[in-house]
C-alpha cells in the first residue's frame, strides 16, 4: 500500500513538470498551430538566465527569477518577430517552420554551451538539505511542491486571461480562425507576439523549477518539449486545462508503466500512450 | 583523398535516404519523421546476420527489406488514421519506440554495446574493403534507387500520390482507395531506407542505436526540405549540402574551445536563413 | 558543385607541406557538442593540461580536436579527416562506439589508436590500444570487498550505456558460485532525470547495499532522489563517485575506483578548469603522456613511423600515470589496478589496494 501511494505521488510530481511545460506550449500552439522545436530551448534559457542572475551576478533569488522569466519571454518574442512572423507572412509551410525552429534550437543550444559549458549544474544551493514533506506515507520535496502549486497558479492565471479579458478573447478568436480575426481588424501578429512572450516566459519558469529539482544542461529542452507535447495531445491540443490534465495522466502512465515493465522503456511507454490517443481519441481528453 | 571518398559515400547514403523519404513526404504529402527507424532495421539486419551467421551481404539486404516491409506495413496502417501534424507526432512516437527496441532488446542487438566487426560485402572477388570500390557500390545503389524513384514519380501511381497530397478527399471520390496508395508508398520507401541501412552498416563496420534516434529522422527531413520537396534532384542536392556543410566548417578557424559549438551555431543559422529566404528549398517546386 | 568539392580537396591536400622539424600530430575524437558535450570538454581540458606540462621534448606535439557527438557517421568523418588531411600519427577516441568505428580504420591505414573504451574489441590489432580499467579488475576488488563486509544481497541501479553494461555483465559472471545475489537490477536510460519509481521498486527488494552503476549527471540526481525517498541503504559505486562535483552526497560511502595517484591529478585539473574530472578525463591525460613518453624513447631524431610507435607502446611497463602504475599487456590493454576507497570529509581516501 505504501508503495502504491508513493507511486501515485511520483506520478503527480512527474506530471506537474509535464503539465507546466504543456501549459506554455499549448498556449502558443493554440494561436500559431505549428510545432515549435525551439520551445524547449527557451526553457533551458530560463534556467540559465536564472543561474546567471542569481549565482554569477549574485542578485536576490526572487529578483533573479523575475528577470530570468522576462528574459525567456523576450527570447520567445524575438524568435517570433525575427523568424516565425516573416515565415508566416510568406505563407511558409508548417514544415518550413519546423526546420526553421530546428535551426533556432540548434543555434541557441550551442550558444548556451559556449557561454556556460555543457556541464550539468543544479540550481539549488544545498544538495542534501532540502525540506521534505511527508504526504500519506510518501515523500515530496519543497521544490516539487512549488512546481505543483505554480502549475495550478499559472493555469488559473491563464484561464482568467483567456476568458475574462479582451486580450484573451482575441487569442481565442485567433485560435479558431486567424484569417477571419485579422479581417475584422484585430492586429493578429501583435497579439501572437504577446502570446509568444507569455508562453515562453512560462517555459522559462519551467526551466528554472526543473533546474532546482534536478538541474540544467544546454540540451535539456528537447526532452521536456516532447513530453510537454505528448501531454498536450493527450489532454487536448490548444486547451490549457487539457495540457495540465494530460501532463498528470502521462505521469501516471509512465510511473505505473515502469512498475510493470522496467525503467529503460519509459520513453517508449510515453510515446505508445501518445499513439494510442492519436488512434482512439485524437482530440484528447478535454476536447469533444 | 580518402577523406573525400568517405564524404562521397556518406553523401550517396544520405541522398538515397532523402530520395526515399521524398516519395512519402514530398510527393504524397505525408509528414513522416520516422525514417531512421527503417534505416536502422536494415542496418541491424545486416549487422546481426553478417556477424552471427555465414549469410552474405545481399541475403542480409533481402532480410532487412522483409523486416522493414512488415514493420512499416503495420506502422503505416496505424498512421493512416492520422492527419497533418498529428501524423508527424505519430511518426515521432514510432521512431522512439523502434529506437527503444534497438536499445533494449539486448539479446538481439547487444543494446548500447552495439555490434562491431561487420564485414564488407563480398562478391565477384571484388575487394570492398577498399573505400573507393565501396563508393562505386554506393553510387550504383544510389543510381538504382534514383531510377526507381523517378519511375514511381513519373508513373500514374505517382500522379495519384500527388493528387492525394493536393486533395485526398477529391481523389477518393473518384474511386481511388487512397489508403492502399499511401500504404504502398510508405512501405516502398521503408524498404529503400532499409537497403541504405544495410549499406551503411557494412561501410562503418560498427552499428549502435545512437545512429537511429528521432533527431536522425529530423535530419533526413531537413535534407529534403532544404533540397526541395517533390524534386528528386533536390534531395540529392540537399544531401550534398547537408553532408558537406559541417565538414567545411571543420576547417574554419574557430578558437579550439568553442569551435564545435560555433559550428552548430552557424549550421542552425543557415537552416533558419534558408527557410526565411528560400522556403521551397533550393530547387523545390512545391510547398505543402 | 562537384568542381567546388574538387577544388577544396585539392587545396586541402596541397596544404600538407613539409616542415623542417615535423611535429607529432595527435588527433582526438570526442563529443564536443550535443548531450554529451561535457564529457568531450573534460577530455579536451585534460589533454591540453597534459600538453601544457610538457617540457624538454625531442619533438613538437600538436593536438587536433574533432567533434563526433558519439555518432558513428561523424566519428567516421572525423577519423578520415584526421588521417587523410591532417596526417595524424596518433588518434585518441572516447567511447566503445567510436572506438569500434576507428579501430578497423586505424589498423588498415597503420595509425596508432588509443581508445578509452570498455569493449576489448577496440584493442584488436597491432595499432589499437585501450586505456580503461577493465571490468574484471574492478569487479575482482568489488566482490572481495562485498565478501569481506558480509554482504549477500546487492541492489543495482544500472545506466543503459556501454561502460556500465560491461561492468554489470562481468559482475554477474563473477558472482556465479558465490553466495552474493543481485536482488534487483533497475535499468534506466542515459538522460533520465526521474528515478523515483525505480527507487520505489528497488525498496522492496531487501538489498543491503545499492550499487550505483551510473555516471554524472544521472549519478547525482539518482543519489539525491534516493535520499529524498528516505532510503538510507548504503550506496556504492564502481568509478562513479570521484567523477562528480557533489562528492558530499557520498560522504562515508566506500566504492571501487581505478588506482592510487588520482589525488594530485584531480587538484591540478580542478585548478586549471574549475571543475572536477568527468568520465575518461584521467585516462586521456595518461594516454597523452604515455604516448609522448613512448615516442620520446624511440631512438633517432627523425619522426618515428607509426609502426615503430605501436611496437614501442606494447613494451610500456610501469608507466607512472594519474591512474596509477600502468603497463600494456599483449592484447593492447593498459592494465591499471583498482582499489577500494571511501569519501572522507569530502575527499577520496584509499582504504585498501589490490596487490
Amino acid at each position: 500500500m505504501a508503495i502504491f501511494l508513493q507511486l501515485i505521488l511520483n506520478s503527480i510530481i512527474a506530471g506537474s513538470v509535464y503539465a507546466l511545460v504543456a501549459l506554455g506550449f499549448n498556449f502558443i500552439y493554440g494561436a500559431t498551430k505549428f510545432f515549435n522545436l525551439a520551445h524547449g530551448v527557451v526553457a533551458a534559457i530560463g534556467g540559465y538566465a536564472f543561474f546567471y542572475f542569481a549565482r554569477i551576478l549574485g542578485l536576490n533569488i526572487y529578483l533573479a527569477v523575475v528577470l530570468a522569466i522576462i528574459f525567456a519571454g523576450l527570447i520567445g518574442y524575438g524568435l517570433d518577430k525575427l523568424i516565425y512572423l516573416p515565415l508566416r507572412k510568406r505563407k511558409a509551410s508548417n514544415m518550413a517552420l519546423l526546420v526553421a525552429s530546428l535551426g533556432a534550437m540548434t543555434a541557441l543550444q550551442a550558444i548556451i554551451a559556449i557561454l556556460f559549458t555543457s556541464q550539468f549544474r543544479t540550481l539549488s544551493q544545498n544538495i542534501s538539505t532540502q525540506k521534505l514533506f511527508e504526504v500519506f506515507g510518501g515523500v515530496i520535496t519543497q521544490t516539487q511542491l512549488i512546481i505543483l502549486l505554480v502549475t495550478f497558479l499559472i493555469l488559473s492565471a491563464l484561464a482568467l486571461l483567456l476568458y475574462k479579458t479582451h486580450f484573451g478573447r482575441a487569442i481565442r478568436a485567433i485560435s479558431d480562425d486567424e484569417e477571419t480575426t485579422r479581417i475584422i481588424g484585430i492586429n493578429t501578429n501583435k497579439i501572437i507576439g504577446h502570446v509568444f512572450f507569455i508562453g515562453s516566459a512560462i517555459a522559462g519558469l519551467a526551466g528554472i523549477l526543473v533546474g532546482f529539482d534536478t538541474g540544467i544542461e544546454p540540451t535539456m529542452g528537447l526532452n521536456l518539449l516532447l513530453k510537454g507535447v505528448i501531454a498536450s495531445i493527450i489532454g487536448g491540443v490548444g486547451n490549457i486545462c487539457g495540457g495540465v490534465l494530460g501532463g498528470f495522466f502521462l505521469g501516471f502512465v509512465e510511473n505505473f508503466g515502469i512498475w510493470k515493465i522496467s525503467g529503460e522503456w519509459k520513453d517508449a511507454i510515453a510515446f505508445a500512450l501518445l499513439i494510442a490517443f492519436l488512434i482512439f481519441r485524437p482530440r484528447g481528453i478535454m476536447n469533444k | 583523398m580518402e577523406y573525400l571518398i568517405h564524404l562521397a559515400i556518406l553523401f550517396a547514403i544520405y541522398a538515397t535516404l532523402g530520395l526515399s523519404l521524398n516519395l512519402v513526404v514530398g510527393y504524397t504529402g505525408l509528414l513522416s519523421v520516422t525514417h531512421a527507424a527503417f534505416y536502422g532495421v536494415g542496418a541491424y539486419a545486416t549487422a546481426i546476420l553478417l556477424t552471427k551467421t555465414g549469410v552474405g551481404f545481399f541475403t542480409s539486404v533481402i532480410f532487412g527489406i522483409v523486416i522493414a516491409i512488415t514493420i512499416s506495413f503495420f506502422i503505416g496502417v496505424v498512421l493512416s488514421k492520422f492527419k497533418g501534424d498529428y501524423y508527424a507526432l505519430g511518426t515521432f512516437g514510432f521512431n522512439t519506440i523502434v529506437f527503444a527496441v534497438f536499445l533494449n532488446w539486448q539479446n538481439l542487438t547487444r543494446g548500447p554495446l552495439g555490434i562491431p566487426g561487420i564485414s564488407r560485402p563480398e562478391f565477384f572477388g571484388i575487394d570492398f574493403t577498399n573505400n573507393f570500390t565501396f563508393l562505386i557500390l554506393s553510387l550504383v545503389f544510389l543510381s538504382l534507387l534514383y531510377f526507381v524513384s523517378r519511375f514511381i514519380a513519373g508513373s500514374s501511381f505517382g500522379r495519384v500520390l500527388k493528387a492525394i497530397r493536393e486533395d485526398e478527399t477529391a481523389i477518393a471520390v473518384f474511386g481511388y482507395h487512397t489508403l492502399y496508395f499511401k500504404l504502398a508508398i510508405f512501405v516502398i520507401s521503408a524498404a529503400m531506407a532499409a537497403v541504405t541501412g544495410s549499406l551503411f552498416a557494412s561501410y562503418i563496420t560498427f552499428i549502435d542505436p545512437s545512429g537511429f534516434r528521432l533527431m536522425e529522422s529530423v535530419f533526413i527531413l531537413a535534407i529534403i526540405v532544404l533540397g526541395g520537396l517533390a524534386n528528386l534532384r533536390g534531395s540529392i542536392l540537399g544531401a550534398f549540402f547537408i553532408i558537406l556543410l559541417p565538414e567545411i566548417l571543420r576547417f574554419v578557424g574557430f578558437p579550439a574551445d568553442i569551435a564545435a559549438q560555433m559550428r552548430q551555431v552557424v549550421y542552425g543559422m543557415i537552416l533558419i536563413l534558408l527557410m526565411l529566404y528560400r522556403p521551397q528549398g533550393l530547387v523545390g517546386e512545391y510547398k505543402l | 558543385m562537384v568542381v567546388t568539392l574538387i577544388t577544396i580537396g585539392y587545396f586541402l591536400l596541397k596544404g600538407s607541406s613539409d616542415f623542417s622539424v615535423e611535429p607529432i600530430k595527435i588527433g582526438v575524437i570526442a563529443p564536443m557538442t550535443g548531450n554529451t558535450a561535457f564529457l568531450g570538454e573534460g577530455i579536451r581540458d585534460a589533454i591540453l593540461l597534459a600538453k601544457e606540462n610538457l617540457n624538454g621534448t625531442k619533438y613538437k606535439y600538436e593536438v587536433i580536436f574533432e567533434d563526433d557527438q558519439l555518432d558513428s557517421k561523424l566519428t567516421a568523418s572525423a577519423v578520415n579527416k584526421l588521417i587523410s588531411v591532417d596526417k595524424v600519427d596518433v588518434i585518441i577516441t572516447f567511447g566503445s562506439g567510436p572506438g569500434n568505428v576507428v579501430a578497423p580504420i586505424a589498423e588498415q591505414r597503420g595509425v596508432v589508436h588509443f581508445g578509452i573504451a570498455s569493449d576489448p574489441n577496440v584493442a584488436k590489432g597491432n595499432y589499437n590500444f585501450i586505456h580503461w580499467t577493465p571490468p574484471s579488475e574492478e569487479n575482482k576488488v568489488f566482490v572481495a570487498e562485498l565478501q569481506r563486509r558480509g554482504i549477500n544481497k546487492l541492489g543495482v541501479f544500472e545506466s543503459n550505456q556501454q561502460g556500465a553494461a560491461a561492468v554489470i555483465a562481468d559482475l554477474r559472471e563473477r558472482l556465479k558460485g558465490t553466495d552474493i545475489e543481485i536482488v534487483t537490477d533497475q535499468l534506466f536510460n542515459v538522460g533520465e532525470k526521474d528515478f523515483r519509481s525505480i527507487i520505489t521498486k528497488a525498496k522492496n527488494s531487501g538489498a543491503e547495499i545499492y550499487l550505483l552503476m551510473a555516471f554524472s549527471p544521472e549519478l547525482e540526481v539518482l543519489a539525491k532522489q534516493i535520499k529524498e525517498a528516505g532510503v538510507d541503504t548504503p550506496l556504492t559505486s564502481i568509478e562513479g563517485f570521484e567523477l562528480t562535483e557533489q562528492v558530499d552526497l557520498f560522504e562515508g560511502e566506500w566504492y571501487v575506483n581505478a588506482a592510487d595517484a588520482t589525488g594530485d591529478f584531480i587538484s591540478k585539473f580542478s585548478a586549471k578548469t574549475g571543475k572536477s574530472p568527468t568520465l575518461g578525463v584521467a585516462n586521456s591525460y595518461d594516454i597523452f603522456n604515455l604516448v609522448v613518453a613512448t615516442i620520446e624513447k624511440i631512438k633517432g631524431s627523425v619522426k618515428p613511423l607509426s609502426e615503430e610507435i605501436a611496437q614501442e607502446i606494447t613494451r610500456v611497463k610501469n608507466f607512472d600515470g594519474a591512474l596509477g602504475n600502468l603497463s600494456v599487456n599483449e592484447d593492447g590493454l593498459v592494465i591499471s589496478k583498482a582499489a577500494v576507497r571511501m569519501i572522507k570529509d569530502g575527499e577520496p581516501a584509499t582504504i585498501s589496494s589490490a596487490e
